[in-house]
């Protein structure tokens, strides 16, 4: 123990000589491993796993073979999961006749404005949903809660506000209460989420990472407001109205059912009995399993950035390796006084694992720089990249590994020459 | 040259390691960079190519409310269209069911030859009224622009040269060819094809795959309209004035009037911004690189300030001793190239789905390559000028 | 001490080979004071590097302390070399992080000895060499003379019994050399410490009890080389004045 702290103030010491070299690697290493980091925080964000959601929740999966064929590798993107979701007599049979609790939701554009009738957006993201999405997907209200069964079988005008709208509209206070105009009618809020939305929200079947829904309403009330989903759905003819696409064959509405597992199967042939659709009944774990995300951006960033890091630890190394070659003749006379070359292996491990911890906490503000431009510039979406506990880990471990393995040749080289050639006479 | 190569040649061999770890960095910032360089440059062709039409006096005019039938909101968009058009202010105005200024992402077609055997495109559809294309100022370089009138459906249609092409094999064959379009049974006929016009949305995959469709274009919540004014700039009493003739004919209509300039637009502000970080990470290498890159040469310089000192008292010049270390980094700089130019193809394959329309150039090569030595060259000649400034009494100092 | 037989090392770069020690054989006997001499060149500094178990040799025999060092590892040679050799550079060879004392402090260290043990045995040396004032100062602030002292009291603190120095006053000015040389005397007389000294001076080597003469890798007999001559073998110092050394000004 007593030798390591020896090692430690020896490697400090020569640490605090070369000072420029020691900041040079430093800061090699901190820049390559935050621009690493930034990568990765777009690559966690897309596969994070959000906040538990009920093991009761099952999608609906619809298999339609007319639309899959065709589409399917066809381009990058989402589109070929759009045809999975449920049309409306689908749904609304289902809803009926289904013995367990069914959910469906989907995302359009509204035209919201404020109490005073002034514009706030003319399309603002936000989705129709059944209340069962709250308790499916359970998800922290700042203020409020979510509407109740009353209110949706009343097709009673409830909203409940994103964080990021209470934030644009009520300056992020209490809202409850409040109204807010959608598609001309006044609507009261009842709750406020105190998160942002995941960024592909799992109870979107189609979600490719849009920007997140400024609101909820419920979707008992999309009949009486007739707003369109978001996406036209490829293969369909188009409707003259919003009234032909609830009766047209065109699917938008992606559907959850509660059930038991050990109920699903069942749940499966009824449904299948019901809508006279082939569908899968499966958890949302499976079901990611089999539409995985196709390569995107984020991948090609993060190969790119892991590359970069790459060339930073290749830059530690050299920048170490010129180091040692410079310090040879006291490395000689630390061999020839009784330093084992273990003890100058570790020592210079010792000297990079400083240098590695060093760049990995500059590394942290870095990253935070870069996530911060990240957000103000909005880059892919609204939901701000957050710097979690695992963005963290990710991005200041690895900083931290490549600092060390940086090490490993030079503290091997140092270990591994001969006294003699060191101690020439000058 | 051929003469230094000999000594540099054994110089390396001494210190092979030394050597190595600029071959690495050097092929793995390689990558990086022409990664990077290749994006940018697909961007900028997308970015800064001519749109085929011009936004002076161009405004994007959204009339919004309350759902109502379509039939209502072909009948509001009719009316509309006409007060647009007889506003003195105005050049010509024409509806269309999408345009890029929209906050959310467009939607996009799948697009195939009505007697089979193309292969089925990838294409973004913008219904609009005839006269949309005059409207843009789109060049139609083969056919002619839809002749029917008014805001009646037709199968009429324009397609851009690209989707011709990649059609057609060229655009004179695609006119008067009939396409099949994912959303609707009836095949629409090419009546013309105009040149270079794409949506200006750099990361859309075949951006330049456009069909412009002779459709209503209204929703049942609204429509949306481009006017070409006589405006030469995109003021904002004009944007007051066009606002007011669609609230003259409902006042409780929400119009929302933009210019139609490409900055505004949310995908262009993200596409700049990705451009934007690509930079940041190309910076930071180049300094990394740099950084790495001096230490090396300035170390290899201080190892041999003797042999420097002896080929000085010699008489070397301090330029042929700046030449020495030039020569020597300038090897280990085109060695990383050329491993670098294997790991970029590969990741370039790797990668291609998601940029299908990339094509590789040499040049993107090139550059990264001038960029390495340029990089290797103000590395090495900062510790090489010191070295050029040895006293060559050093050689009889050591001795 | 040492007993090197039929030595043999070889030196190769490439294709070309160099004999550094040619059938090199030498006994010095335990409290022996020799002084190796030769022109550049000659295998001296390799002589001293292959007897401080610096280097490896290629054949011949080498027992140090009655030891075979031939088939030792690494590990064993780091561990005889701590224990039994003390080395002298011409350049002194301190390590310029460190302040005195923790430069004397190092062969403990690898030894491994307790704080308290070290400190002791560091302070003891200091005082008898009258470098105590100097103690926190680093070897920048030292003259030539005063490194070369700090160096050798480095040397001596591990109690070694061999004594190594390469050319230890090539580097001083005449009077801080004489003091050297005076304290070398006194250690190998009063500790019965072996010292092998390398140098190519011939005033300084007549200080030795014997002189060895080394040319292309073996020892000769300089009165069979013409073109090499030396001074008589039998020539001894007339007297080893015990050298004595004031603290120096300064606190600690």
């Amino acid at each position: 123990m007593e030798m390591l702290a020896y090692h430690c103030r020896l490697a400090l010491r020569s640490l605090r000589r070369d000072l420029s070299f020691s900041l040079a690697m430093v800061c090699c290493l901190a820049l390559s491993s935050s621009i690493w980091g930034g990568a990765l925080a777009h690559y966690l964000r897309l596969h994070e796993s959000h906040r538990p959601w009920s093991h009761q929740a099952f999608a609906i999966d619809a298999q339609r073979g007319d639309t899959q064929a065709a589409i399917k590798a066809m381009l990058p993107g989402d589109w070929r999961r759009q045809n999975i979701v449920l049309n409306w007599s689908e749904y609304a049979k289902l809803k009926h006749a289904l013995a367990c609790p069914i959910g469906g939701n989907y995302r359009a554009d509204f035209l919201v404005q404020d109490q005073a009738h002034q514009l706030v957006m003319a399309r603002m993201p936000g989705r129709f949903t059944d209340g069962l999405l709250f308790s499916l997907f359970p998800r922290r209200f700042a203020w409020g809660h979510p509407w109740s069964a009353a209110d949706e079988q009343a097709q009673r005008p409830v909203v409940v506000l994103s964080r990021v709208l209470n934030q644009q509209l009520f300056g992020g206070a209490n809202s409850v209460g409040r109204s807010l105009n959608i598609e001309g009618r006044a609507f009261r809020v009842v709750g406020v989420l105190a998160d942002h939305q995941p960024y592909l929200p799992p109870w979107d079947l189609a979600a490719g990472g849009a920007d997140q829904d400024r609101f909820m309403i419920p979707l008992t009330l999309a009949p009486v407001l007739a707003v369109p989903p978001e996406y036209e759905t490829h293969g369909y003819a188009r409707t003259r109205s919003f009234e032909a696409l609830l009766a047209s064959p065109k699917p938008f509405i992606a559907t959850w059912v509660q059930t038991p597992s050990a109920q699903a199967v069942r749940v499966q042939t009824q449904i299948e009995a019901l809508i006279g659709t082939h569908v899968l009944v499966r958890p949302l774990a499976e079901h990611r399993r089999n539409y995985p995300l196709p390569p995107q951006g984020a991948e090609f960033f993060t190969v790119l950035c892991a590359l970069v890091i790459l060339v930073g630890g290749f830059s530690m190394t050299r920048l170490l390796f010129a180091k040692s070659v410079a310090r040879q003749k006291e490395i000689g006379v630390h061999r020839a006084l009784g330093a084992s070359r273990a003890s100058l292996f570790v020592r210079t491990m010792i000297e990079a694992a400083m240098v590695a911890l060093a760049g990995a906490i500059l590394t942290v503000p870095l990253l935070q720089l870069l996530l911060w431009f990240f957000n103000a510039r909005h880059l892919t979406n609204d939901v701000p990249l957050a710097f979690t506990n695992s963005l963290l880990l990710a991005a200041t471990l690895p900083a931290f590994v490549v600092g060390l393995a940086a090490g490993l040749y030079p503290a091997w080289r140092v270990a591994h020459t001969r006294p003699t050639l060191y101690l020439a006479r000058v | 040259m051929a003469s230094e190569l000999g000594p540099v040649l054994r110089a390396i061999t001494r210190n092979k390691t030394a050597f190595l770890l600029v071959v690495m960095e050097v092929a793995f910032g390689f990558a990086v960079i022409s990664s990077i360089v290749w994006v940018g440059a697909w961007y900028h062709s997308r970015g800064s190519a001519d749109p085929g039409h011009s936004t002076q006096g161009l405004f994007s005019v959204q009339s919004l409310g309350p759902a109502e039938s379509l039939l209502q909101a072909e009948r509001r968009q009719q009316k509309e269209l006409a007060a647009l058009r007889s506003h003195n202010a105005v050049k010509e105005a024409a509806a269309l069911s999408q345009d890029i200024l929209d906050p959310s992402w467009i939607n996009g077609f799948f697009v195939r030859r009505a007697n089979g055997g193309a292969p089925l495109m990838a294409a973004w559809a913008i219904d609009g009224s005839a006269n949309l294309a005059d409207t843009l100022a789109l060049t139609i370089h083969e056919g002619r622009a839809p002749r029917s009138f008014g805001n009646e459906a037709s199968d009429e249609a324009l397609i851009s040269d690209n989707l011709a092409r990649k059609l057609f094999d060229n655009a004179a064959a695609a006119v008067g060819q009939q396409l099949v379009m994912s959303d609707e049974s009836t095949p629409i006929t090419v009546m013309g094809v105009f040149k270079d016009a794409r949506l200006l949305i750099p990361f859309l995959v075949n951006s330049d795959a456009v069909v412009l469709r002779v459709r209503p274009a209204a929703t049942t919540r609204g429509s949306r309209y481009v006017v070409r004014t006589h405006a030469a700039n995109e003021d904002e009493a004009t944007a007051h004035a066009l606002a007011a003739t669609l609230r003259h004919l409902d006042p409780e209509r929400v119009v929302v009037v933009r210019p139609y300039r490409l900055d505004t637009a949310r995908h262009v502000n993200v596409s700049g911004g990705l451009i934007a970080t690509l930079g940041i990470i190309s910076v930071a290498l180049a300094i990394v690189a740099l950084v790495g890159n001096l230490a090396i040469t300035a170390f290899l310089v201080q190892q041999r300030t003797r042999q420097v000192g002896i080929r000085r008292a010699l008489g070397a010049t301090p330029w042929d001793v700046v030449h020495y270390f030039m020569i020597e980094n300038s090897l280990a700089v085109a060695l990383g190239c050329v491993l670098g130019l294997a790991i970029s193809l590969a990741y370039y394959f790797a990668f291609n789905s998601i940029f299908p329309e990339i094509h590789l150039s040499p040049w993107f090569f090139v550059f990264t390559a001038i960029l390495f030595f340029v990089d290797g060259m103000l590395a090495t000649l900062i510790p090489a000028l010191r070295a050029a400034r040895i006293p060559p009494t050093v050689a009889s100092r050591s001795l | 001490m040492i007993h090197m037989q039929h030595m043999k090392k070889v030196y190769r770069a490439g294709l070309i080979e160099t004999e550094a020690l040619a059938d090199l054989s030498l006994h010095v006997a335990t409290g022996e004071f020799v002084a190796i001499m030769g022109p550049s060149g000659s295998g001296k500094t390799t002589f001293l590097n292959v007897a401080g178990l610096l280097d490896t040799f290629d054949g011949g025999t080498f027992t140090l302390e009655g030891q075979d060092v031939r088939s030792f590892t690494d590990r064993e040679r780091t561990r005889l070399r701590n224990e039994k050799i003390g080395f002298i550079f011409q350049s002194f060879n301190l390590i310029p992080d460190l302040d005195v004392f923790d430069n004397v402090e190092v062969p403990l260290r690898y030894r491994g000895l307790p704080a308290r043990e070290r400190a002791q045995r560091v302070e003891k040396i200091l005082v008898e060499l009258g470098l105590v004032a100097r103690m926190r100062h680093l070897p920048s602030q030292l003259s030539g003379g005063q490194q070369q002292r700090v160096a050798i009291a480095r040397a001596l603190v591990g109690q070694p019994k061999l004594l190594l120095a390469d050319e230890p006053t090539g580097n001083l000015d005449s009077v801080s050399a004489r003091r050297i040389l005076e304290l070398l005397e006194t250690i190998n007389t009063k500790e019965g410490m072996t010292v092998v000294m390398v140098t190519h001076d011939q005033e300084i080597a007549a200080r030795a009890h014997r002189r060895v003469h080394v040319l292309d890798g073996r020892v000769i007999d300089p009165r069979n080389q013409p073109a090499y001559t030396s001074t008589s073998d039998t020539a001894s110092p007339s007297h080893l004045a015990l050298p004595t050394f004031e603290p120096e000004p300064g606190a600690r």
